[in-house]
């Protein structure tokens, strides 16, 4: 036997014989457990419950109807919600499910929050050092679009950070336990489709403003506390109609009041879905198919004001048609089309939002 | 007693002894092992079989990461030394103290893998199965643990010119 071999396993064997333990502390150990079952989310969800609350109270944006489950914000002066929130440290966009992405920051202090938005249905992981959270996006019960919070302690002032961070379907069953890994795992298990969502990390606390207004389509955006735009750099709006809808190939038509700029959003997730939307029920606007970003159509008007929109299999669309560059002749295929089919089963959101600044003149 | 607290029961002692010899403080291995099978109590309804690997595997990933951590907070520009710092250990200290110095250089991985199959006597392939890692990789990272303990000054001294 080599004798290095041998003198290792005797110091090892030695030297780890140096203290008693006094037996296990199993209550310590499950109050570990439970804490880190709790710990997770506990902080996000309150926190989001907090801002909800006080979301709603605010009264809306001039000319915005007041509507059950439609958040809309002060622009400008950052409110009670986001007064504890610091400054933004770094955030990205991703546009897949299932796909890690990793963020590096530097800490301004000991304790940065972080806040992941995504559309209702998914899952995101977060993981940070042996640190790994997982929490669900979707919708609370006051009908705002779910943020998931979390939150990295014990920071070192001006060392960089690198977290990794992906989101999957909720359908995944059995969800991998909150380790390292249980990310590895449910990263492994993942497929990769198209969805957006993005991660903000702000120093010290994190509100769930600057939200971009393509993912949190019924919630509205506001500028962070800080002042700080969303991610997207896109205006910031709210909702005056909108709604889930559980079924494609029909029409469904959305009513609301704007004044000025505004626009509508269609989130069709998924490579084999294609949505139209026309202004009002008879003009076809666009035509795209869904995919990552949700189906966009910018339009200016005053008052009351229709959208109608609907969504089928893109492998339904006639072969040969150009369905998204000359809309008059898509305008009647369509119809003809959704004339021809029977609903199926289905999920996809529609926002028809008023912009609450204007848009950049370059864009 | 639940099945649970069987294996605390039975195994505490003996994960507390090797987190030790990864972390080289007895506070810090119990830290480490509670936080190992805190981690396995919640998924202990999904370990088939025998929850040793599960559990060891928990602790030599949390000790990476928190070694990571650390070596990021104190030293963030600089690299972990190749090798000792040229001091003669056999002077200044005895030859086990000297080896003991010495595994202290090594990295939180080749740790692992010298802990795994010098204590825990497990093989190769085993040492495998905890890192999630191929055999080759276990063997590079022993050969190199290895390797950097032979060609510590202390360590050369005290094989080679001793001997």
């Amino acid at each position: 036997m080599n004798q290095t071999e041998h003198d290792l396993r005797e110091l090892l064997a030695e030297r780890s014989t140096g203290a008693s333990g006094g037996g296990a502390r199993l209550e310590e150990i499950l109050a570990r457990g439970r804490g880190m079952r709790r710990r997770r989310w506990a902080a996000g969800g309150t926190l989001a419950a907090v801002v909800a609350a006080l979301v709603l109270t605010p009264p809306l944006l001039s000319g915005g109807p007041a509507r059950d489950g439609v958040i809309a914000a002060r622009v400008g002066e950052p409110d009670s919600q986001t007064r504890g929130e610091g400054v933004r440290l770094a955030g990205l966009r991703s546009e897949s499910t299932g796909k890690v992405e990793r963020l590096t920051f530097t800490p301004k202090s000991e304790r940065a929050s972080y806040r992941v938005n995504c559309a209702a249905g998914s899952r995101a992981f977060v993981r940070y050092g042996d640190q790994v959270d997982a929490g669900v996006c979707g919708e609370d019960r006051q009908g705002q679009e779910w943020t998931a919070f979390g939150h990295f302690d014990g920071l070192t002032v001006g060392v960089p950070v690198t977290v990794e961070v992906f989101t999957v379907p909720t359908t995944i069953k059995d969800p991998p336990d909150e380790s390292s890994e249980g990310f590895d795992e449910a990263l492994a298990d993942a497929v990769r489709r198209p969805a957006l969502w993005e991660i903000a990390v702000h120093d010290g606390g994190i509100s769930d403003a600057a939200c971009s207004p393509d993912i949190c389509l019924d919630s509205g955006s506001r500028p962070a506390a800080k002042g700080e735009r969303n991610l997207a750099g896109l205006p910031d709006g709210h909702q005056v109609a909108g709604g889930h809808v559980t079924r494609i190939n029909e029409k469904h038509t959305f009513r609301g009041t704007v004044e000025g700029e505004a626009r509508v959003y269609v989130r069709c997730e998924g490579e084999d879905l294609h949505a139209f939307i026309w202004a009002g029920r008879a003009v076809l606007a666009k035509s795209v198919p869904c995919g990552a970003k949700p189906a966009l159509w910018e339009f200016v008007a005053n008052g009351p004001t229709e959208v109608t929109v609907a969504v089928v299999r893109r492998d339904r669309l006639p072969r040969g048609s150009d369905f998204t560059s000359d809309l008059q002749a898509a305008s009647k295929e369509a119809n003809r089309l959704l004339s021809g089919l029977r609903p199926e089963a289905g999920y996809w959101h529609v926002a028809l939002q008023q912009l609450d600044e204007p848009k950049p003149s370059a864009g | 007693m639940t099945e649970f607290a069987e294996y605390v029961a039975q195994r505490h002692e003996r994960l507390r002894r090797t987190a030790y010899l990864l972390t080289r403080d007895w506070a810090t291995a119990e830290d480490l092992v509670q936080t190992a099978l805190a981690r396995a109590w919640l998924a202990w309804r999904r370990i088939d079989g025998d929850p040793d690997p599960y559990v060891y595997r928990i602790i030599a990933n949390t000790h990476a990461s928190w070694w990571r951590r650390r070596w990021r907070g104190e030293v963030p520009t600089e690299e972990m030394p190749d090798s000792g710092d040229g001091r003669d250990f056999t002077r200044e200290i005895g030859d086990r103290d000297a080896l003991w110095t010495a595994i202290g250089t090594l990295s939180g991985r080749q740790r692992a893998v010298v802990v795994l199959h010098y204590f825990e006597e497990m093989t190769l392939t085993q040492v495998a199965g905890v890192l999630g890692c191929s055999v080759g990789a276990v063997k590079s990272q022993l050969g190199r643990a290895l390797a950097r303990l032979r060609v510590d000054q202390g360590i050369r001294t005290m094989t080679g010119a001793e001997r």
